[in-house]
């Protein structure tokens, strides 16, 4: 878990290094001198060798220390334990959007295949696969925010501060992000349930009388858990990289946004805390799934040894 | 004749401000209320000696008092905390200080702390304008409200430079305890105080009850929402969920004119849009390559193509509100292609010439570039268009002297004479080819000899001249600061530095 968190850290250090631009340039301010310039290079440490600047980065998480932003100077921990909650808060809000729309809508068209329910579904499964969530969003706050006036535009605020304003403010970004995740879910739940209904075991339970609510909420979905699961990990892992544009576009001080404009000012230390703390929940949420997936089916937890 | 969409966005623009005027006259100033402002990204520094962006200052001026204020409208100096000055001789400047004036933390702004804010500004090693004030020689105080600056030059232009980031006084007992922590933690004897700063999301003032102005400030508090895309602060602002927001472009502003109970204001600015070049070398040593480039320039066009005719037109660096401006040197490039193509063959390039252009790399930025690069067809000139980041094509041009011309912007400075010496000055940061154009540099020297403004209006225009004659670089636009804000903002007042300042705001309602 860690030296794949690690490794994605070296990759994107890497990469903002092969971005042309100097932060100290930014530092030094308008009218900089050369030698200024070369004081506060020598001052931040980026003078040093690229393999010892990401030692020494390496070496201060190791003792618990992200470093401190070069722009703001605030600590990169402080600065992430801030805006993590925001962010993780609009991410689950739309994967339970997602869940509780695309789930029905799925057993719907599976229950229905080759009727019209099932067209209209698989239409906006489409739709909601193709629209781009910037667009989404900014049609969202058109209407429920500039016309309706019945929610909030920008901003966020803390779950812990006021959870009705949080909410009020976590709806219409939650809704932005949950589209595609809610069309995803639909089609696949619609996909495995249709799989799922033609099997023969389930002639038995419509010969043992059972009816069809029945059988889909306690034997099919049963059967397309482990399913569900494997994909709540990727719409996870997904929606939390969808923060960075959506974050944006409601001004919100999340995690993505503050990531965005770390890159833009080649701000190193708080690109590659964001980074390693991303890595690392994507990481834990794929394990997560793993081992619920194992405790929900037996057959996740046989040994495949001889 | 035809009537111009500037003339009738001009007419729209003074029949609002006429309609303000009259609700202004309406209603007397009142106390309360915290306005909410959309700006555009975190300040750099809360500390004006180690900050790093013009755009700081719309957050440092609530918090800050200058020695020296400027008018608003042609910004000319004017008190503030110095009662008054006098150059008792060309090189001795002498500030009388406001008696009774305290910093946030109660700290007395008196001659002392001048002085320790003049030498921290001079000798503090992080700090980004030591040459702002380079001209001072050493610093003596007289009593507790006389600071005598001994000077190592004749420089008139001080006065001004004191308006400015070296002029905003903070509490030396505050910077003594926090040091490089007054970053985050400014204290100043400005009109607020500082509440808190939550790093990409708002700053928060609070009404200074010590502030020496009686009956100021209206407001009880300021809270600076800070949304670094201008679309999503404008929906905030047309949502009610701010009051103001500035900066906005000439495409947004069509846009808030629509929205329902948003006041909308144009007014120019010292912003100067630019092509900047490098004439320290190739053939844009040669004048005639940049008189060319000055004559396939088609501003008009160029400014309806991409400011919607919302800016000013730039024949200089000044726009015609300064009080340097000089009308006499206006219209030396008109946009003649046949001239231009002249030129260039008279420079040796019969076929043509091909210059490489940086340019940054946000859509406005690659608009501009897209509408020169076709202008400039016509006159002979192909550009080769690099574009990047803003750091890093600056650093480039500035730094790396990569690239023959820039397409940036200039944001001005108080007194004219510092945007002379930093451009086209020998040793300026932003002459990246070090050229030294013959007769600027006495020019300049002769710009801060005298105190007298018309004196110091003529030296102005023969360094204008020089600067256009010799076609240093290629003005385009001045850009208008466009403002939005709801009705209940009243008294806000527009600068022509550009920077917006809250001083005489109040909420109605």
């Amino acid at each position: 878990m860690l030296p794949a968190a690690l490794l994605a850290t070296l990759l994107v250090f890497a990469l903002l290094h092969l971005v042309p631009g100097d932060p100290a340039v930014t530092l030094a301010g308008e009218n900089a001198s050369a030698a200024r310039i070369s004081e506060i290079r020598h001052l931040t440490g980026l003078d040093r060798p690229l393999a010892v600047q990401y030692l020494v980065w390496l070496n201060g998480v190791l003792h618990g220390d992200l470093s401190r932003s070069l722009l703001s100077g605030m600590p990169v921990a402080q600065a992430i334990a801030e805006k993590l909650p925001l962010s993780l808060f609009i991410v689950v809000l739309a994967m339970a959007f997602a869940l509780v729309l695309g789930v029905p809508l799925g057993i719907l068209a599976a229950t229905h295949t080759g009727s019209i329910i099932d067209g209209v579904v698989s239409g906006l499964a489409a739709l909601g696969v193709a629209l781009p969530n910037f667009w989404l969003a900014m049609i969202l706050v058109a209407l429920f925010a500039i016309d309706l006036h019945w929610l909030p535009a920008t901003g966020a605020v803390p779950l812990r501060d006021n959870p009705i304003q949080a909410l009020r403010h976590a709806i219409l970004p939650a809704m932005a992000l949950a589209a595609g995740g809610m069309a995803e879910v639909a089609r696949q739940v619609r996909g495995a349930l249709t799989v799922v209904l033609r099997a023969p075991f389930v002639r038995n339970l419509h010969a043992k009388g059972l009816s069809g609510a029945a059988i889909v909420w306690r034997h099919g979905i049963r059967n397309i858990a482990a399913l569900l699961l494997t994909l709540l990990a990727l719409l996870f892992n997904r929606t939390l990289g969808a923060t960075v544009v959506i974050e944006t576009v409601f001004a919100i001080p999340g995690i993505g946004s503050t990531m965005v404009e770390a890159a833009v000012g080649k701000d190193f230390p708080m690109v590659q805390g964001v980074v390693l703390v991303m890595a690392l929940l994507v990481i834990m949420s794929n394990l997560l799934v793993d081992l619920v997936i194992g405790w929900i089916d037996p057959r996740g937890r046989r040994s495949v040894g001889p | 004749m035809s009537v111009g969409r500037r003339v009738v966005l001009g007419g729209a623009a003074a029949a609002l401000a006429s309609a303000r005027l009259r609700r202004a006259e309406a209603e007397a100033p009142k106390q309360g209320g915290v306005l909410r402002v959309s700006a555009y990204g975190d300040i750099t520094s809360f500390d004006p000696a180690t900050g790093r962006s013009g755009e700081d200052h719309v957050q440092l001026y609530p918090l800050y008092d200058t020695l020296i204020d400027y008018d608003f409208t042609t910004l000319t100096a004017r008190p503030r905390l110095a009662t008054s000055w006098n150059f008792i001789d060309s090189k001795t400047l002498v500030l009388d200080i406001r008696p009774a004036v305290v910093f946030h933390d109660s700290t007395a702004c008196d001659a002392e702390a001048v002085k320790y804010n003049l030498d921290r500004v001079r000798s503090y090693a992080r700090s980004n304008i030591k040459a702002d004030v380079d001209a001072i020689d050493a610093i003596e105080t007289r009593g507790t409200q006389q600071v005598v600056l001994h000077l190592k030059r004749p420089d008139t232009a001080l006065p001004l430079v004191l308006s400015d980031r070296a002029g905003m006084m903070v509490s030396p007992t505050a910077f003594a305890k926090y040091g490089e922590a007054f970053d985050r933690n400014p204290v100043g004897a400005g009109a607020m105080r500082f509440v808190e700063w939550r790093d990409k999301d708002r700053t928060v003032y609070a009404r200074n009850d010590k502030y020496w102005q009686p009956g100021r400030p209206y407001l009880d508090g300021i809270r600076f929402a800070l949304i670094s895309d201008l679309q999503t602060g404008l929906r905030s602002v047309m949502t009610g969920e701010n009051d103001f927001i500035y900066a906005l472009t000439p495409q947004q502003m069509m846009l808030a004119r629509r929205g329902r109970d948003l006041v909308t204001s144009a007014s120019p600015t010292l912003f100067c849009q630019l092509l900047f070049f490098n004439y320290g070398r190739g053939p844009m040593a040669d004048a005639r390559v940049r008189e060319a480039i000055n004559y396939a320039i088609d501003r008009k066009t160029f400014d309806q193509a991409s400011a919607l005719d919302l800016y000013q037109i730039a024949d200089m660096l000044l726009p015609k509100e300064h009080w340097a401006y000089d009308a006499a040197l206006t219209g030396r490039y008109p946009h003649d292609p046949d001239r231009a193509r002249a030129l260039l063959a008279e420079a040796g390039y019969h076929n043509g010439i091909t210059l490489d252009l940086m340019a940054y790399n946000d859509q406005a930025s690659q608009q501009r570039a897209e509408i020169l690069i076709e202008q400039m067809k016509a006159g002979g000139i192909t550009l080769r268009m690099k574009s990047g980041a803003l750091p890093e094509i600056t650093g480039q041009f500035f730094s790396g002297k990569i690239g023959d011309m820039l397409l940036a912007a200039w944001t001005g400075r108080p007194d004219p004479s510092l945007s002379y010496a930093l451009m086209f000055g020998k040793n300026g940061y932003f002459n990246p080819g070090g050229a030294e154009t013959p007769g600027l540099e006495d020019a300049l020297s002769a710009t801060r000899v005298s105190e007298a403004l018309d004196v110091r209006k003529t030296a102005f225009a023969t360094v204008q001249k020089i600067v256009i004659d010799n076609a240093l670089c290629a003005p385009l636009l001045f850009q208008s600061q466009l403002v939005a804000h709801n009705t209940k903002v009243q008294g806000w007042q527009p600068t022509l530095l550009g920077k917006p300042r809250f001083d005489d705001v109040f909420l109605s309602g």
